[in-house]
């Protein structure tokens, strides 16, 4: 398990060496730079001063190279725009994106998986039913449309909420919560739903309430555990995305999280505050994607067989090994 | 199982209410006062005004640097400038010098007097060297394009030297954009930051910021004019109109600017708001068609340029976006109501919306070109529904008279880099806007050479000439004379068709007072105030 995890963590170089080469490439050859942003009325020798300061006048690759040279050496540049630390920039940001993106991952975690084991349970009948129109409409509704929708109602014609920011701490998370984690309801009460048909129609279950088990403990219990992998993946990939930002909730609701600070790092053409953010966002992403991994073994037994045999098998070369010498 | 629901459930709550901590924001977004703060003071005005207000912005600043930064609304509330441009009176006013007047007769040093016993927020005492420091530095081109440098006469009292003449440089000096007087002391310490420090009537509180979103300022109780009521601002970064309107309906901010075109009538229909509108008061932006004329289809088609002007009905595209305070052009490119303006009988070329004569002179400008008149290609900001609105009329009002425009999207960003670097092909028109400040020289970055405001990229040793004839010139008779020769050339060229004088909105809470509302989309909230 050890030498997985280490072998997860150094997995993290070729992704930080791919997503940033792309992402910065990506920058410059977008049209304008943000030094032509901030210097629009610049003189032209301030100007030319500028781009010899941060390498414009050398080729992207030469400024990519510093890039990571600084990278390596444990920094991640400054925002050419802010004139900040995009670290420091990113760790301003990273609480509310945390918090958003762990409250509609929980609020969808209690409302969905409930959901899905009665929906799978009830197949077909009108508890099945209404909870697929649910899930579908879920769907369907766009983040921009229903942010809007829970302003106007919780916010304007109620005054129960702010209407954004996170100045209210856990007021101002609800509505934002809640449109991220519609969507992401619907997508998960449908995977446990699917999960569940699939396993519930086991003949170990059938062994398993032919035995007396009670049928609580045999949803819950037997068919939920293995019903699970599905489930966590699904989990895993939507707290990634939210990691990243979800930029349309953050517009509506003016949430101060990491996607509106790249989007805003994109239109001012801020490659290194872009590139840095979107670094880190990858390194979550995959601290993330290893934590779900992890969890597999928790969920499910025979994976948890295979990394102990491991162990034990190359325990068991080593005493072999030994033997022979 | 429910181990593990369990430690799925306690890692998302952990990982939650970790970051549900207490954070250095401010504590309310509403008219509360934040954490940490002293009570009132027991004075009248902080007993009965509101110790936070919160204003709702649409637009980012780009820098902490007044010399750099794009978002006049904090440079006017953190900076003074050496002279304040009167919005209301057109007249300028002593602000940190007190007396200003031209040494000799070129307009080319520039004595100022400064006022005595101005601090800066840091506590710093403000004098000459600080001026000296501002413009010596100062990388916007209407300052570094004619400072030439300064000769301290005492800590209050000083001579500039321009390079060139500039007989409208008290204007420059004026402009909240770029003007602003920082400390040397604090800049020298910190390049970054140093330059945060100014002397105006409110103090950035960085600890509180957070950029790109939530901006703080404190009132700076040493400040050397009116003092505002209110104790702590926020500016707070909303980017949707739809959610600004709401945020003010909710009244957790109290005003807002720029109203999203289809909230107006809502806005309006509600007693609990206040539409406001800054026509009429400060310099306006100008919505313009130009032509690229280093190396567009047009640039060498004289006939098609002005077939496109004769094209263009600046009504029809006025109300097809239904900008209620707009000002549609009569002709001229030119700051709104700015001296030395020209008139139609100046021009000698009639332009105005004639289908017709639009019909003849593109007769005329395919005999020019030899033949058929190739699809134009017009780059806008089309992220904005106002130049995506004006593209479609224009791309309309161009096939009627038999010109195909094909409609370049980009975004800010883009068309600068576009206009300023031009490929061949790139495009051959540009719809974009420019504020002009209400003096005469402002319009010159539109026209002269290498000005990153060029958009028409003209290269025109005439209207250069011209342009530095007026600009050194104290008498006002051949200022006049130069300046109109100039708008007369522009027009007759068509190199730059104006087609109107937009306004900008915001909206407040009935009971809010205090805010200037400007043309120029950029509300003073210096006083802004909500009663307690």
């Amino acid at each position: 398990m050890y030498k997985y995890v280490l072998k997860r963590i150094l997995m993290l170089i070729p992704i930080i060496l791919g997503v940033s080469f792309i992402v910065y490439i990506m920058m410059d050859s977008a049209q304008g730079n943000a030094l032509d942003v901030i210097g629009i009325d610049y003189s032209a020798e301030k100007l030319a001063e500028l781009y010899h300061q941060y390498g414009y006048d050398r080729s992207v690759f030469y400024r990519y190279f510093i890039y990571m040279k600084n990278l390596f050496h444990g920094s991640l540049g400054s925002s050419m725009i802010y004139k900040k630390d995009v670290w420091d920039l990113y760790l301003q940001r990273l609480p509310a994106t945390l918090k958003l993106a762990s409250a509609s991952v929980l609020l969808s975690i209690l409302f969905s998986i409930p959901l899905g084991i009665v929906s799978a349970k009830h197949h077909g009948s009108l508890v099945d039913n209404a909870s697929m129109v649910g899930a579908l409409v879920g769907l369907s509704m766009p983040n921009y449309w229903l942010g809007l929708m829970l302003a106007v109602v919780f916010s304007q014609k109620l005054n129960l909420l702010p209407s954004g920011g996170n100045l209210q701490g856990f007021k101002s998370l609800i509505l934002p919560a809640i449109t991220i984690g519609t969507g992401l309801m619907a997508t998960m009460t449908r995977t446990t739903r699917s999960s569940m048909l699939d396993v519930i129609r086991q003949d170990y279950l059938r062994t398993a309430r032919a035995k007396g088990v009670p049928e609580k403990k045999v949803i819950n219990v037997h068919a939920l555990r293995n019903a699970l992998i599905p489930i966590i993946t699904v989990v895993g990939t939507e707290m990634g995305k939210a990691l990243g930002g979800a930029v349309v909730t953050e517009n509506v609701f003016s949430w101060p999280g990491v996607g509106r600070l790249v989007i805003e790092g994109v239109n001012q053409r801020d490659t290194t505050l872009v590139t840095g953010c979107i670094i880190l966002t990858a390194v979550m992403v995959s601290i993330v994607q290893l934590v779900v991994d992890i969890l597999y073994a928790f969920a499910d037994p025979r994976l948890r067989a295979q990394y102990s045999t491991g162990r034990k098998k190359r325990a068991g070369i080593e005493r072999k090994g030994g033997a022979q010498a | 199982m429910k181990k593990f629901l369990s430690l799925i459930l306690v890692m998302l709550m952990v990982v939650g209410l970790a970051a549900c901590g207490k954070t250095d924001q401010p504590a309310a977004g509403g008219q509360q006062p934040a954490d940490g703060q002293q009570p009132a003071q027991n004075t009248p005005a902080a007993a009965s005004y509101a110790e936070t207000v919160t204003v709702a912005i649409d637009v980012l600043p780009s820098s902490y640097d007044p010399g750099s930064n794009t978002f006049p609304i904090i440079n006017r509330i953190v900076y003074d400038e050496l002279i304040n441009y009167n919005k209301l009176t057109k007249e300028l006013e002593p602000a940190l010098a007190t007396a200003w007047e031209w040494v000799g007769d070129n307009c080319d040093v520039l004595h100022l007097d400064l006022r005595e016993g101005v601090t800066f927020q840091n506590g710093n005492p403000f004098t000459a060297e600080d001026v000296e420091f501002t413009l010596a530095r100062n990388p916007n081109t209407n300052i570094a394009d004619y400072y030439d440098h300064c000769e301290i006469i005492n800590d209050y009292s000083l001579d500039v030297h321009l390079s060139a003449g500039n007989s409208d440089f008290p204007y420059i000096l004026t402009n909240t954009l770029y003007a602003g007087v920082i400390d040397k002391e604090s800049c020298e310490a910190d390049p970054d930051y140093g330059t945060a420090i100014g002397t105006g009537p409110w103090a950035y509180d960085l600890d509180n910021t957070i950029d790109g979103d939530t901006y703080v300022f404190t009132r700076n109780d040493s400040y050397w004019g009116d003092k505002p009521e209110t104790k702590q601002l926020i500016l707070r970064y909303i980017k949707e109109s739809s959610s600004r309107l709401i945020a003010l309906q909710n009244k957790e901010v109290a005003a807002f600017m720029t109203v999203g075109e289809t909230d107006v009538p809502v806005v309006q229909g509600d007693s609990s708001l206040t539409y406001c509108s800054g026509a009429g008061v400060g310099p306006a932006k100008m919505y313009y068609i130009g032509f690229n004329m280093k190396n567009g289809k047009a640039a060498n088609n004289l006939y098609l340029r002005q077939a496109i002007a004769c094209a263009m009905n600046n009504a029809e595209i006025i109300a097809a976006y239904g900008d209620p305070g707009a000002v549609e052009s009569d002709g001229a490119f030119w700051g709104y109501d700015t001296p030395f303006r020209a008139s139609a009988s100046d021009f000698q070329e009639d332009l105005t919306f004639n289908v017709e004569h639009a019909k003849e002179l593109v007769e005329k400008a395919k005999e020019a070109a030899g033949g058929e008149i190739p699809t134009l290609k017009l780059l806008s900001n089309y992220s904005k529904t106002v130049n995506s609105t004006m593209c479609l009329a224009v791309q309309a009002q161009c096939k009627a008279i038999g010109i195909d425009v094909e409609i370049i999207e980009s975004d800010s960003a883009g068309v600068l880099a576009m206009t300023k670097y031009a490929e061949p092909g790139d495009y051959d028109m540009i719809q974009y806007n420019v504020p002009l400040e209400s003096w005469p020289s402002a319009a010159n970055r539109m026209f002269v050479q290498d000005s990153n405001n060029n958009r028409a990229i003209l290269n025109d040793d005439h209207v250069t000439d011209l342009l530095m004839k007026a600009a050194a010139s104290s008498d006002d008779s051949v200022r006049k004379e130069n300046y109109v020769a100039v708008q007369t050339y522009i027009h007759d060229q068509a190199v730059y068709i104006p087609v109107y004088y937009g306004s900008r909105d915001g909206a407040q809470l009935a009971e809010t007072e205090g805010i200037v509302w400007t043309n120029d989309g950029y509300p003073e909230f210096t006083y802004v105030r909500v009663p307690a």
